[in-house]
């Protein structure tokens, strides 16, 4: 009862964190085709999926030939960059620097915690980044004020720290100072990291992204959606199989119990005929039996669902890394909702395992039953 | 010796084990290099003390043959787990960031085994309580019928 119940809280709530984690991907990618370095593919499901630094630049002049292509509506730019692991309790940071005047797809999510625009040297923070008491940061030997922490999104997003390009641009060259010696041969003000498109109506992503092939050279064009596509199929599979699991294991929990309680009733029978004989009626018998099994089903259902909330709710960030998908833990009303009907699902188990005894039980001549073996 | 006693004791010993070894190996803090020491490193140090502590509890209350001992037993072991609950939750604390290893993997290990040894202590506190309140029965019942039997042959 203990591992059905498990089982069956676990594998919802896992299964919930995820597909919660997905959709808050498809909200925070409100641009259609991503244009980034030829091979850094990765790199960007990196940073938007795992919440692994990356940077990479393309010449900023690409960005004004995509402008012109066909197709395009509207495009931004963004700059990234990434902290040093200064010390032993400080994780590389993602930097995103974007573009106040042009970007569709940063600002909406900025104005659901802050208001005002962003002044030059001030941070907003993702979720998972934590500012001092002052609300400052330092990086690369520098302070800078935090203005305001987004909301969780279960992604990579969480872990980066949003400014405007001024802002990058500073950092960039506190970065150099302290000793990056990989940005030595690039000039932040004529690069970008990564270019994003919002398509016309009436041309699809296929079209815009044969366009700007034919148009610009050395870049990779991301249709977001396909990314989205690929993490939503396997997130598919591994949900599927999680229902199939929990649907196999209560299958075999109600035969395998099914027998148990046989065995158990069996072994009880004289006992049942001997109150059978002293008035007690066959509802009473049922009663009886009915009611020793729902506190056995209780007692391994209440267990299974403390251990599996317990060690699911309190383990969400470890297991959100380790899936290397996005993984955003349900509100707790749903929680409880997984909990609770976990737990009665565990619970129902037993009685239903139990009907065919009981019906065994009250069918036995207790004349018979007492007289057995003499 | 009484089996329940000994298995009670060495649950909380194996409880104690935990909260001593886990922070420095299997579910361990940042690792730290050179002098820079964050909460975590000293969370672990802490946790190091009161583990020590819950495992020496575990055996004398499995070598320990009174039920008014195993009680109190079940009190300090109790309240050690409370102990080694809030000394990374608020005493002493972990890394800020979420995604460091004492935040994701130490803090909440250390918090549930805390939690299950606060349960424990609880649940073997209420079976020596009753366990107790019986056997003062039974007493109360031998000596009663001793005063029978001695009135008896006096009247006799």
């Amino acid at each position: 009862m203990t591992i059905v119940a498990f089982v069956l809280v676990a594998g919802s709530l896992l299964s919930s964190s995820m597909k919660n984690g997905l959709n808050s991907t498809k909200q925070r990618l409100g641009a259609d085709l991503m244009v980034v370095p030829v091979g850094y593919d990765e790199g960007v499901e990196g940073i938007l999926l795992k919440g692994e630094p990356s940077y990479f630049y393309l010449d900023s002049s690409i960005a004004e030939e995509i402008g012109n292509v066909e197709g395009v509506q509207t495009y931004t730019t963004q700059f990234f960059l990434t902290s040093l692991n200064q010390d032993c309790c400080d994780i590389p940071v993602q930097f995103i620097g974007y573009d106040p005047d042009t970007d569709f797809l940063i600002k909406p999510w900025i104005s659901e915690v802050y208001s005002d625009d962003l002044k030059d040297g001030e941070l907003i923070i993702g979720s998972d980044i934590v500012a001092d008491d002052n609300q400052q940061l330092k990086f690369f030997n520098e302070k800078y004020h935090v203005a305001a922490r987004l909301a969780e999104t279960g992604t990579g997003l969480d872990q980066a720290v949003y400014g405007n390009m001024n802002t990058l641009m500073h950092l960039f060259q506190a970065a150099k100072k302290a000793g990056l010696a990989f940005i030595d041969n690039i000039d932040p003000q004529q690069s970008v990291s990564c270019i994003l498109i919002r398509i016309r109506d009436g041309y699809s992503a296929e079209e815009v992204t044969h366009n700007i092939r034919a148009s610009v050279n050395g870049v990779q064009v991301i249709k977001t959606k396909n990314m989205i596509t690929t993490t939503a199929e396997n997130l598919g599979g591994f949900i599927s199989f999680i229902y199939v699991f929990a649907a196999l294991f209560v299958l075999v929990a109600i035969f395998m119990l099914s027998i148990v309680f046989s065995v158990m009733a069996n072994e009880r029978k004289r006992e049942f005929a001997i109150l059978r004989a002293l008035g007690a009626s066959g509802k009473k018998i049922s009663k009886i039996v009915l009611t020793e099994t729902l506190i056995l089903s209780g007692a391994g259902a209440a267990l299974g669902t403390i251990l599996a909330g317990g060690i699911i709710l309190s383990f969400n960030t470890y297991i959100g890394d380790r899936l290397g998908l996005p993984y955003l833990q349900p509100a707790p009303w749903i929680i409880a909702i997984f909990m609770g009907g976990g737990f009665l699902i565990t619970v129902a188990i037993g009685p239903i395992a139990m009907i065919h005894t009981i019906a065994r039980l009250n069918k036995r001549e207790v004349y018979i039953t007492l007289r057995e073996g003499e | 010796m009484e089996k329940k006693g000994i298995l009670f004791g060495i649950v909380i010993t194996v409880f104690g084990l935990l909260i001593t070894i886990g922070p420095q190996t299997f579910w361990h803090v940042c690792r730290s290099d050179g002098d820079m020491r964050m909460s975590c490193f000293y969370t672990a140090r802490a946790e190091l003390a009161i583990g020590i502590g819950i495992a020496i509890l575990g055996i004398v209350f499995a070598l320990s043959k009174s039920q008014k001992a195993k009680q109190a037993l079940s009190i300090a072991v109790g309240l050690s787990g409370i102990y080694a609950f809030i000394v990374p939750n608020w005493l002493i604390g972990v890394c800020g960031a979420e995604h460091m290893h004492c935040h994701a993997v130490t803090k909440p290990a250390v918090s549930l085994v805390s939690i299950a040894l606060i349960v424990l202590a609880i649940v073997s506190y209420v079976v020596y309580l009753r366990e107790g309140v019986k056997e003062d029965d039974r007493t109360t019942v031998d000596d009663h019928q001793v005063g029978n039997t001695e009135l008896k042959e006096e009247t006799a």
